[in-house]
């Protein structure tokens, strides 16, 4: 019982949760990085997938990267974390729903995380995915430490 | 004989003239010793003495070995007893006797015995009996009666020369006995004349005592209608004087005027305040000013400290009695009286007067009336200082008045700033709150932003990035390739004349793909076209398949295969679905 406490204990605890959450921010901002450079080639993957309209897969392209960096900065740097997380998490499950309809249909394409080329997607691809859902419900949970917002807050409520 | 006869006639005529000369001389020896007797009693005016000498005079001229005379009070049955040739047991037997020889002869009641006033009778004498009361010898006894208190008994002994008294002799004893009545009648007269003299005259002492009492009165009447005419002047002067300097300039000139005094100082002392007030009249303004404050205040306390200022209980006066302390050279003058009056712990003081104009000294009272008048000032001076400490209250009350209606402004406008600041202060907490709870809430406005700031950001990058993509589809901007349909396709590709394009991505089209088609991505176009494509006639029909809900790259194929010049390419209808729901040929 009190391993298990002190397991919870140590799971949720701030820290964890502040690694992960670095750890999903310098992966998004990673992530973001060659898509941001590689827009076209983003957009074929997207495209790829089969799941958007063909009229949207460009601005996606265009767009989805710049969120992904977006988000990865301010989950890294703490500041509208929780929403980042939201966001990234949910982008997560498209991602992880994309991946899934497509393994189904078997959709011989590449995951497109991080590379256009390269992995195709699995099911492995599917559990890695589940598993930054997981940090990100965990980040979103029991995220509390270094945030720069909250120091801005906190100095403005010493004021 | 004849001559004998003669002779005899003679003789007896002579005898008769001898008889009547002895008769004559006998009357005359009487009628003197009566008027010897008179005068001489008649010289004297106390009652004992005119007994003594008449008992004397009366045994001299009768010629008596002894006699007494008892003056008898019938009222009292008291007497006195004065004797001549008496022995000192037959007086003390007088004496002794005295009630009951005053009872048996001059008791009011016995009318018999009871003499005629004014007359002398005899009750013993020859043929008389013997009264045992009287003393052995007493051969005679003269009752004699003035009035009810003098009235007396005399006595007398044998004679010298005959055995008994003649009836001359009671005669003339009776006589000198009327005269010794009224010698004593008339001492008791001039005694009378004398008492009423000597009363008159203590009446007239105590009359003219009593007038000179009434002058008194008179006069401390006078002193008490000056003295209550000063206090009632002083109370009117004063009254309505609310100040203390005023107060006591006014007593001042007043006191100096009741008692013709020219000169004149009131010394006050507030220890509250710690100030020493000199006020003065007849006084050079110069030594005044030259008095040091300090010195007066000593001064005066000096005075309280002294036995007359000591144990003063409040609002009283006292005399200074020690006249050197007057003469302090700090005090302002000479003062020949001064009053000390205590009114509280906090106010007393000294007043001073000079020599009256007239030159005389102070009498008590004066004094008195001093002290009366500073009583009535003190009163005066204790109204007004209550006067003076409740303007000095008022003017405190109003200062702090206006110190508080100042705070209250002051602590209005502080409120309203206080009020202002917390306002401040809540709406920036509630500010701070906010963005606090906005951290941890996850907030719509936030995705709203974060998607903006993505899409400009992408917008701006794609449109900056030389390697950026169209963002609207091409194939809106460009006139629709001619499509076929499954079924006609079916028959060109059993014909064999259309060449089958698969527009997909290769490894799609590694999946699956319509029989003996060729692979020419999109994205690889350039490429693949000219390895493949390049020396394919223009002319060829190539029916191009392949899209998705996301790409339509048999579109885009055919559009560049027309764009290079092939004229005859047509986009299968329903694609590769289409297809196969057919049952086409697939591999």
């Amino acid at each position: 019982m009190k391993a298990l406490s002190l397991l919870k204990k140590i799971l949720t605890h701030r820290y964890v949760a502040l690694v992960l959450r670095l750890y999903v921010g310098a992966l998004f901002i990673y992530a973001s990085m060659y898509k941001i450079n590689y827009t076209g080639e983003f957009a074929e993957t997207i495209a790829s997938y089969q799941i958007v309209p063909y009229w949207t897969v460009n601005i996606l392209g265009v767009v989805l990267p710049w969120v992904e960096l977006i988000c990865g900065i301010l989950l890294v740097a703490g500041i509208r974390a929780r929403s980042a997380t939201v966001v990234i998490g949910f982008l997560m499950i498209l991602f992880g729903l994309a991946i899934m309809i497509n393994l189904m249909k078997d959709s011989p394409i590449s995951c497109g995380c991080f590379h256009t080329v390269g992995e195709k997607i699995s099911w492995w691809t599917l559990l890695r995915d589940l598993i930054w859902v997981i940090m990100t419900i965990h980040i979103l949970f029991y995220d509390k430490a270094f945030h720069l917002e909250k120091r801005f807050s906190l100095t403005l409520k010493e004021v | 004989m004849k001559a004998g006869n003669a002779s005899t006639d003679d003789l007896k005529q002579a005898l008769k003239l001898a008889d009547a000369q002895r008769e004559l001389n006998r009357s005359s020896f009487y009628l003197r010793s009566l008027y010897e007797s008179a005068r001489e009693l008649s010289g004297l005016g106390d009652v004992e003495k005119i007994v003594e000498t008449f008992l004397l005079d009366t045994m001299g001229t009768l010629g008596s070995t002894n006699g007494f005379v008892l003056l008898i009070d019938s009222e009292t049955q008291q007497g006195q007893v004065v004797s001549r040739g008496l022995e000192d047991d037959d007086i003390k037997r007088l004496r002794e006797n005295m009630p009951q020889i005053a009872e048996q002869y001059f008791a009011a009641t016995s009318l018999e015995n009871a003499s005629p006033r004014m007359e002398a009778r005899l009750v013993a004498g020859n043929g008389l009996a013997h009264d045992p009361l009287c003393p052995h010898q007493t051969k005679l006894l003269i009752q004699w009666t003035i009035d009810q208190q003098h009235s007396g008994l005399l006595g007398l002994g044998e004679k010298i020369v005959a055995e008994v008294y003649a009836d001359e002799d009671i005669e003339l004893l009776l006589g000198l006995t009327n005269n010794l009545m009224a010698a004593i009648n008339s001492a008791r007269s001039v005694d009378i004349i004398r008492q009423l003299n000597t009363a008159l005259g203590r009446k007239n002492l105590e009359l003219e005592e009593a007038f000179r009492q009434a002058e008194r009165v008179e006069g401390e009447l006078d002193r008490r209608v000056f003295h209550l005419k000063a206090l009632y002047d002083a109370t009117l002067e004063l009254i309505g004087i609310t100040e203390t300097k005023r107060i006591a300039e006014v007593f001042l000139l007043m006191t100096l005027g009741t008692f013709s005094v020219g000169q004149g100082y009131i010394l006050l002392l507030d220890r509250e305040e710690k100030a020493a007030r000199v006020i003065f009249r007849g006084i050079e303004k110069e030594k005044i000013e030259r008095l040091a404050a300090d010195d007066l205040e000593g001064v005066i306390i000096k005075f309280f400290e002294t036995a007359a200022g000591k144990n003063m209980a409040p609002m009283s006066a006292r005399q200074v009695t020690n006249k050197s302390l007057l003469n302090n050279p700090v005090l302002p003058m000479h003062a020949e009286t001064g009053i000390l009056f205590f009114i509280d712990d906090n106010r007393l003081g000294l007043m001073g007067l000079g020599g009256k104009i007239t030159e005389e000294a102070y009498s008590e009272e004066e004094q008195g009336l001093l002290l009366t008048l500073v009583d009535n000032f003190m009163v005066f001076l204790a109204h007004a200082g209550s006067f003076e400490t409740i303007q000095r209250l008022n003017v405190d009350l109003e200062k702090r008045n206006i110190e508080l209606e100042k705070t209250i402004e002051e602590l209005a406008t502080t409120r309203l700033k206080i009020e202002v600041l917390e306002r401040a202060k809540s709406h920036v907490k509630s500010v701070i709150q906010r963005e606090m709870e906005r951290t941890r809430r996850v907030s719509a406005i936030d995705f709203i932003l974060i998607l903006s700031v993505g899409l400009v950001l992408g917008l701006v990058f794609n449109f900056s990035n030389p390697g950026g993509i169209n963002l609207i589809p091409e194939s809106w901007s460009r006139t629709s390739p001619p499509f076929i349909d499954a079924h006609l396709a079916k028959l060109k590709y059993d014909e064999g004349t259309a060449l089958f394009v698969d527009a997909r991505p290769a490894e799609f089209f590694k999946q699956r793909h319509i029989q003996a088609a060729v692979n020419l991505p999109l994205a690889l176009f350039d490429f693949v076209y000219m390895m493949k494509f390049n020396s394919l006639a223009p002319e060829k029909e190539m029916i191009v398949y392949g899209r998705n809900i996301s790409r339509h790259y048999d579109e885009g194929v055919a559009f560049k295969l027309a764009s290079r010049g092939h004229v005859n390419v047509k986009v299968l209808s329903g694609g590769m679905s289409a297809w196969q729901k057919k049952g086409y040929p697939l591999e």
